[in-house]
């Protein structure tokens, strides 16, 4: 992207100075542990609902989905709409109002209220491992964005987001997260769209880029090959979006354990200031959802409309914000591009704290810690947590060009089908067991890691067979596999051991039409 | 030669196969159909599990609920 003039420094320097004075500001009024992991439960739903729009959105995305536009066309766009929109509608109205009334901090410990303390770990574990690394991942993949954009030093980048987030999260807890989130989310907007609007403009509208998408090429990119504009694509597609794993894995199965079972999502919700606030976060956000991918999927068209011959799809908003964004312009699209990685950074540091606190040390060190000794346990585990999240980004970036961190990234994806298959018997059918959840949970991951190493090349060059799965991704046909194995071994398992006591269960599990409310 | 298959290659194939033949315009009903039948799911909730106060005024969360679900499925027949 280059050069950036003086005023564009100034308006990412004045957005910085804003979200840090915001969140130390909130800090000061964070006097338990309550107030620290939950914002004392008194957040509104149209702050929750930006806040979770904002911590889905990552730097990376910005970038990449934009790139995947480029390269795959508008089927990237599948990954805001089908995979998000109705899941959140359905946690609305079936999880979220079950998990606030427990009053829960995480979504483990509810698992052990429905379960037991098995699953509960089994589950902070894979969650407190996974948000954990993901830390050092977005600080190291954000970094490298910002060297390629703008020539940053990546240890500079990542020592300077890293203290930035860390600053304000650890003084300010939840409250200082999804209260700078609101900022975040509408400069993240308001970046994104000034892009798109300014872009359409120079084509002429939607019918001149749309125009222009036609006359390309067919060989220039997948996109151009009939896909640009297309959502549904075929089974044997050359990108990674057929639709059958776009349905089956995205929409059935990776959505609803995204914004049911991940913790950095829905805790918010848990610190909302009614039942009512947190489900009507939820719909907010899916309304805000809709609109999404015209603001960060569109602009990569627009690119490819306007540049054709780029070498990488990553390349493509960079490219199109170098030429188009005048002086100033260019300033609010990287406050955009910081926004979207901060928010998500803060809010996976403060849920790791939340995790590591509340289902590691209070369940098993010291079950009696007053409110007190949690917050200030909170803010020292966050402080841990950042010092290890820069440790582990530095790490990744000695080992650059082995792609670790996508591989990674997809090894944790591998858990999310077998914990929705466990959140879903555990709040829908009263008669699963703890057993048949812990051996639900510990077989879906088996049959995910077993998938993942079959289709390795290396794996099937010893063995003499072909990869399992034909697309060059294949973690959305995985997922379905492994939440149909724990989904099959929680009903098979369940039904051969005792059931759970109903006075235990009744009020953790979804009755329709009032019966939740005896 | 033909490599080896385990027993997974052969459902595998079998499965990709079956879904092949499945017409797009099929896909997209589904797809369709699915986000219909929620719509449903949410018009039928009970009052009291889509009503509340907020900011001291009574709302009701169903004709947003809807409207987010009825883009969406703008979205997924015409595009």
């Amino acid at each position: 992207m280059g050069h950036l003039a003086p005023v564009d420094l100034l308006i990412v320097v004045l957005y910085l100075a804003g979200t840090l004075v915001l969140g130390v500001a909130i800090g000061r009024r964070i006097n338990t542990g309550q107030d620290f992991f939950l914002a004392g439960r008194r957040l509104p739903w149209w702050a929750i609902g930006f806040s979770l729009v904002a911590t889905d959105i990552g730097g990376t995305d910005i970038i990449g989905v934009g790139g995947a536009a480029y390269s795959y066309g508008l089927a990237v766009a599948n990954f805001e709409w089908i995979g998000c929109v109705p899941a959140m509608i359905a946690a609305a109205f079936l999880f979220v109002p079950i998990f606030w009334r427990a009053g829960v901090y995480t979504v483990p410990e509810f698992l052990e209220r429905r379960f037991d303390a098995r699953v509960r770990t089994a589950l902070a574990l894979c969650w407190l491992t996974f948000m954990a690394c993901n830390l050092g991942i977005m600080l190291f993949a954000s970094a490298r964005m910002m060297h390629v954009l703008f020539g940053w030093a990546p240890l500079v980048s990542i020592l300077v987001m890293a203290a930035l987030v860390g600053v304000y999260t650890m003084a300010g807890g939840l409250a200082a997260v999804v209260y700078t989130d609101v900022i975040q989310c509408i400069v993240l907007i308001g970046g994104c769209l000034l892009v798109l609007v300014i872009g359409l403009v120079e084509l002429g509208g939607f019918g001149g880029l749309l125009e222009r998408l036609e006359a390309l090429d067919s060989t220039t990119s997948a996109a151009a090959a009939g896909y640009a504009t297309t959502l549904i694509l075929p089974v044997d597609t050359p990108t990674p979006f057929p639709w059958t794993g776009i349905f089956f894995g995205l929409g059935l199965i990776m959505g609803p354990a995204y914004w049911i079972g991940n913790q950095a999502i829905i805790q918010r919700t848990f610190g909302a200031r009614s039942e009512f606030d947190a489900k009507a976060s939820y719909i907010w956000g899916a309304l805000l959802k809709n609109l999404l991918p015209l603001i960060i999927a569109v602009p990569g068209l627009i690119a490819l409309a306007r540049f054709p011959e780029l070498a990488q799809g990553d390349e493509a908003l960079p490219t199109l914000v170098a030429h188009l964004m005048p002086a100033g312009f260019r300033g609010l699209f990287l406050a955009a591009f910081l926004a979207a990685l901060m928010s998500s950074v803060d809010s996976y540091l403060n849920s790791a704290a939340t995790l590591l606190t509340h289902d590691i040390y209070r369940r098993f060190v010291d079950p009696g810690a007053s409110d007190v000794r949690l917050l200030r346990v909170g803010r020292i585990v966050t402080a841990g947590l950042i010092v290890w999240g820069i440790g582990f980004a530095l790490y990744l970036a000695q080992l650059e060009g082995s792609g670790i961190y996508v591989i990674f990234q997809t090894l944790m994806a591998f858990f999310q089908g077998p914990a929705l298959a466990v959140l879903l018997t555990g709040v829908l059918w009263p008669r699963a067991t703890a057993s048949g959840a812990l051996a639900g949970f510990v077989g879906g991951v088996i049959c995910s890691i077993s998938l993942f190493a079959m289709n390795q090349p290396a794996v099937s060059a010893t063995m003499g067979w072909q990869p399992l799965f034909r697309i060059s991704e294949p973690f959305l046909y995985f997922v379905v596999w492994a939440f149909l194995v724990a989904l099959a071994l929680v009903i098979a398992v369940s039904h051969f051991t005792r059931p759970e006591p109903e006075d235990k269960i009744r009020p953790l599990i979804y009755r329709p039409f009032g019966w939740s409310h005896p | 030669m033909e490599p080896p298959v385990t027993p997974l290659h052969v459902v595998g194939e079998f499965l990709r196969e079956l879904l092949l033949r499945v017409p797009l315009g099929a896909a997209r009903a589904l797809f369709v159909g699915t986000l219909v039948v929620l719509l449903i799911w949410v018009l039928r909730l009970a009052p009291e599990e889509t009503t509340g106060r907020a900011g001291g005024t009574h709302h009701n969360l169903k004709p947003w609920a809807a409207l987010a679900l009825l883009v969406q499925i703008v979205i997924y027949l015409f595009v």
